[in-house]
């Protein structure tokens, strides 16, 4: 925790230092209004610059919160962005400006370039938020990103550049270069040079083994002579599949299923949800794919200290559980978990025999509770979903266990509320919030 | 870091950046500009300060060893050079002086003249 607020302190200190600068060296006016306004551009400056190293994926700055996390938080500053560079003209207008600055069709090219950055960001930020309700494909999301977000900032820092007066002073000047040679180079090895990277290293497709109605493990293996990347059992990595035969590449993000105890593979257990991965049964041995990882910390080994813990999982959420549970296996551990596991019918059931397996092997103290909503005639086990009362019947004291929680939102939500209902408090809930986008 | 951590980190960098930017900004309109009037004083304390009142009056016409620069700007011509009255004419003639007076070119920045100028036209 004392590494994420280091690193929370370090940005908002980013974010200011130009603000700092501009008012101690540069020039001044007596209007206050005029100077908030000078003062938040430059901010939203700042923020729009780190948005994009917030967002390329680097390890020193995940490690410390989570890849959701961060993402999440790349997402809300662009909404203070937006407000703060809304402010910007707003105020300016106000303080003197005149109505002239924001309905005026006679104004100088850069206060042009300046509206282009506000607006495409807007629509940005809108088309990120509301990606679901535009019915825009996480793919085509992701390009409209790429292409837009490197453009406001170029149009932003001609705007500055130009137009501002603090931009005349060597300080600002300098600050403004910096984060553009920062910017410039992160964007660039993030979207062009990693990936190129990740390709010519790729992995091949060992296996592609159906587990379950729609699901499909693919384990892939390193190139010769090149290790695994370590992971932690519950992480994430990014795959892209370069399969050829017309199918879609494109980097998608899965679980880990398989653990770091097992070598020479690692392996994703994908489920069919109707978009890319309706095309996983098609690929094949021998089929290459680039690997980035691993991310995340919904992992128990960053808390190996908790022995109780209460896994509960909804369909092909088992994933990260999985990958716990096998890891546990290999290590020969004794804590104990109940695995409380959620699935429509017998035929969605992934894993149904490896679990029962770690079961009897008693590493760890596991205990499996199926639960299935619509189950067929001769189902013996529990039938329901997972709620508020299924976990206190089958916890029985609730104090001292930490709960893992992952499955689709309805279920998640749900077991969050009953959780809290239950009186258990926050810090010993774990959530993989796995969708980037809700 | 959990969702509800995120929620109160994500809030309080806001209202932590936003006091910043606004105080910061506040200051510097408050505290640092020399506001209206401050100006006019900041402009007769640096005429004094640069020497120039050993050589004008302010308050009349009357040589000293400079002409006396009483209604300077209400005047048509420059008292010495005959050139007309501006600011421009002024401020070249702090930086290349049309015969006898020594150059602040070194001595005044761009601002500082800004502010003797805008003082010589309250005379
Ligand atoms: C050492 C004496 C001396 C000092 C100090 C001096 N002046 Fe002068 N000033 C003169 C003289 C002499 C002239 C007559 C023109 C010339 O010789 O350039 C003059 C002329 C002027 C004129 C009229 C120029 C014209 O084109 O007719 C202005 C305006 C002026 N001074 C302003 C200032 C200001 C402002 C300062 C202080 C920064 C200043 N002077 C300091 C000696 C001085």
């Amino acid at each position: 925790m004392g590494g994420a607020l280091l690193r929370i302190i370090l940005y908002a200190a980013v974010v200011v230092l130009p603000v700092a600068a501009a008012a101690f060296l540069g020039e001044s006016s007596p209007s206050v209004l005029h100077e908030a306004a000078r003062s938040m551009a430059l901010a939203g400056f700042m923020i729009l610059v780190l948005q994009v190293v917030l967002a390329a994926r680097i390890k020193w700055i995940e490690r410390a919160f989570g890849f959701d996390i961060l993402i999440r938080f790349h997402k809300h500053m662009a909404v203070f962005a937006v407000l703060l560079l809304l402010a910007h003209p707003l105020l300016l207008a106000l303080s003197g400006g005149g109505w002239r600055l924001l309905i005026g069709l006679d104004l100088p090219w850069y206060i042009y370039a300046g509206k282009a950055a506000l607006v495409l960001l807007a629509l940005n930020v809108l088309a990120s938020l509301y990606q679901d309700r535009l019915r825009l494909k996480f793919e085509q999301w992701r390009s409209l990103h790429a292409f837009t977000a490197p453009l406001v900032i170029v149009l932003a820092f001609t705007h500055s550049w130009v137009a501002g007066d603090d931009l005349e002073t060597a300080s600002l000047r300098t600050i403004w270069l910096v984060m553009l040679c920062l910017a410039v180079p992160v964007f660039a090895y993030h979207r062009f040079f990693r990936p190129l990277r990740l390709k010519q290293r790729a992995f091949r497709v060992v296996e592609v083994r159906p587990e379950a109605e729609d699901v499909h493990t693919v384990k892939l293996a390193p190139p010769e002579g090149e290790e695994i990347p370590d992971y932690l059992p519950g992480q994430f990595h990014f795959v892209t599949f370069y399969r050829g035969r017309g199918l879609p590449v494109e980097e998608h993000h899965w679980t880990i299923s398989s653990s770091p105890t097992e070598k020479g593979f690692i392996s994703s257990t994908i489920k069919n949800l109707g978009d890319f991965t309706s095309t996983i049964w098609m690929t094949k041995t021998g089929d290459r794919a680039a690997v980035h990882g691993a991310f995340g910390r919904f992992s128990y080994a960053l808390h190996l200290e908790e022995k109780d813990l209460v896994f509960l999982a909804g369909g092909i959420g088992i994933t990260p559980l999985m990958s716990m549970l096998r890891h546990m296996r290999d290590t020969g551990d004794t804590r104990s978990v109940l695995l409380l596991y959620a699935n429509r019918n017998e035929d969605q059931i992934v894993f149904q025999k490896e679990l029962s397996e770690i079961e009897a092997g008693g590493r760890p103290a596991l205990e499996v509770v199926h639960v299935l909503s619509r189950p067929g005639e001769i189902w013996q086990g529990e039938t329901g979903h997972i709620d508020r009362d299924r976990i206190l019947e089958h916890c029985g004291e609730l104090k001292g266990k930490v709960f893992y929680v992952c499955g689709p939102p309805a279920m998640r939500q749900s077991v969050v509320t009953g959780l809290r209902e239950l009186g258990v408090p926050d810090r010993a809930v774990r959530l993989e919030i796995f969708s980037f986008l809700d | 870091m959990r969702k509800t951590d995120l929620k109160r980190t994500t809030t309080g960098v806001v209202i932590v950046i936003t006091c910043i930017v606004l105080l910061l900004g506040a200051f510097r309109a408050l505290v640092r500009a020399p506001a209206g009037l401050a100006e006019k004083e900041a402009g007769a304390a640096l005429f004094q300060e640069t020497g120039c009142t050993q050589c004008h009056y302010t308050d009349s016409r009357e040589t000293r060893i400079g002409p006396g620069l009483e209604d300077l700007f209400e005047r048509e011509t420059l008292p010495a050079s005959g050139r007309p009255v501006s600011e421009e004419n002024v401020r070249r003639q702090l930086e290349s002086p049309y015969e006898n007076m020594p150059s602040f070119a070194d001595e005044l920045d761009r601002e500082q003249m800004n502010l003797i100028i805008d003082y010589l036209k309250t005379l």
